[in-house]
């Protein structure tokens, strides 16, 4: 499998749930606020930044998280089955040796960049966005 | 010297005409009131002279500078008291301050909307309005919900705002009380026969 299938793969995977999610987000916009910017005459950058984007932020957030999980699934999927290089193959690799030590290694090393992510990235970002809803 | 001039022959949905021939002026410190029941067509006319609804057979003279107190409070829940005033009017955070202090939110600033009771939030709508310095002021029905006692004191508010800033004003409300008070005159919307 080569790198355009690989990224295929995930891409395939992946667009339509992203897709439907933004959707969702889209739909839930306020058009109250919205003419409440062009009552204040807001310019175009200001409504985007203040009005606009905050709305579907959490609906964002939340295609990001679930997004990335699927695509760390994914890779490690295609890296399993069909590639030379990477985590994936590593475990597979490992596996067919019955060297449950080094698959061991590679899963939990990949878990724990997993998570270092979602804790030191993700969180703090929709933490942040979300902090109006919890003051 | 008219602000805001309107000229409305048609406003329809479909076969359904909302609005049909409605011609007024208004000048500067003028409080023109526009009472009446629901679905006469008051909020639709806001719009049109707001701007927010071009799709009508007619003409609206209006100022640049415009502001609107709406029947929801229509702040951005995701900025504090004072981004609500700084974003959206563009006035500087003294300014905002000012307006905070004007109707009794002074050190309400920092807090979210979500954090504040509807009759501030209706205060928060009014600072917003006001602290645009606008030279037409719209008002669709701004104290709907809100109990007679409040009511009052932000009659009171908006009279005294209204007097010391003197915009022309338009307020559409559906009680006849309110329509006496602040108004300096009354415009009436028949009803569609």
């Amino acid at each position: 499998m080569n790198e355009v299938a690989a990224v295929a793969a995930v891409a395939i995977n992946k667009i339509p749930t992203v897709t439907a999610m933004m959707r969702e987000g889209a739909r839930a916009m306020d058009p109250a606020l919205d003419a409440m910017a062009r009552v204040f005459r807001m310019d175009r950058l200001a409504r985007l930044r203040h009005v606009v984007a905050p709305q579907p932020a959490p609906h964002i957030a939340s295609a990001a998280r679930s997004g990335i999980s699927l695509i760390w699934k994914i890779v490690r999927a295609v890296g399993f089955l069909g590639r030379s290089s990477g985590i994936g193959f590593k475990i597979h690799l490992y596996f067919q040796f019955f060297d449950v030590t080094m698959v061991l290694v590679y899963a939990l090393a990949s878990v724990a960049v997993m998570l270092a992510i979602e804790t030191l990235l993700l969180q703090p970002i929709e933490t942040r966005a979300r902090a109006w809803r919890t003051a | 010297m008219s602000v805001l001039t309107v000229r409305v022959r048609r406003k329809a949905f479909g076969p359904v005409v909302v609005l049909r021939d409605v011609d007024f002026t208004v000048a500067a410190g003028e409080t023109p009131a526009v009472p009446g029941p629901s679905g006469v067509g008051k909020s639709m006319l806001l719009r049109i002279v707001a701007g927010l609804d071009p799709d009508f057979d007619g003409s609206v003279a209006r100022p640049e500078r415009l502001a609107m107190v709406f029947q929801e409070p229509t702040l951005l829940p995701w900025r504090t008291a004072l981004a609500n005033l700084t974003l959206t009017t563009g006035v500087d955070t003294a300014g905002a301050q000012a307006a905070l202090a004007e109707v009794g939110l002074a050190g309400k600033g920092a807090l979210f909307p979500r954090q504040l009771s509807l009759g501030q939030k209706r205060r928060l709508g009014l600072a917003r309005a006001f602290a645009a310095r606008p030279e037409l002021l719209l008002m669709d029905e701004p104290f709907a919900s809100l109990d007679a006692e409040r009511i009052e004191k932000m009659l009171a508010l908006t009279e005294r705002l209204v007097a010391a800033m003197r915009p022309a004003a338009l307020f559409v409300t559906h009680s006849a009380v309110e329509a006496a008070r602040l108004p300096t005159r009354v415009l009436r919307l028949a009803p569609r026969g």
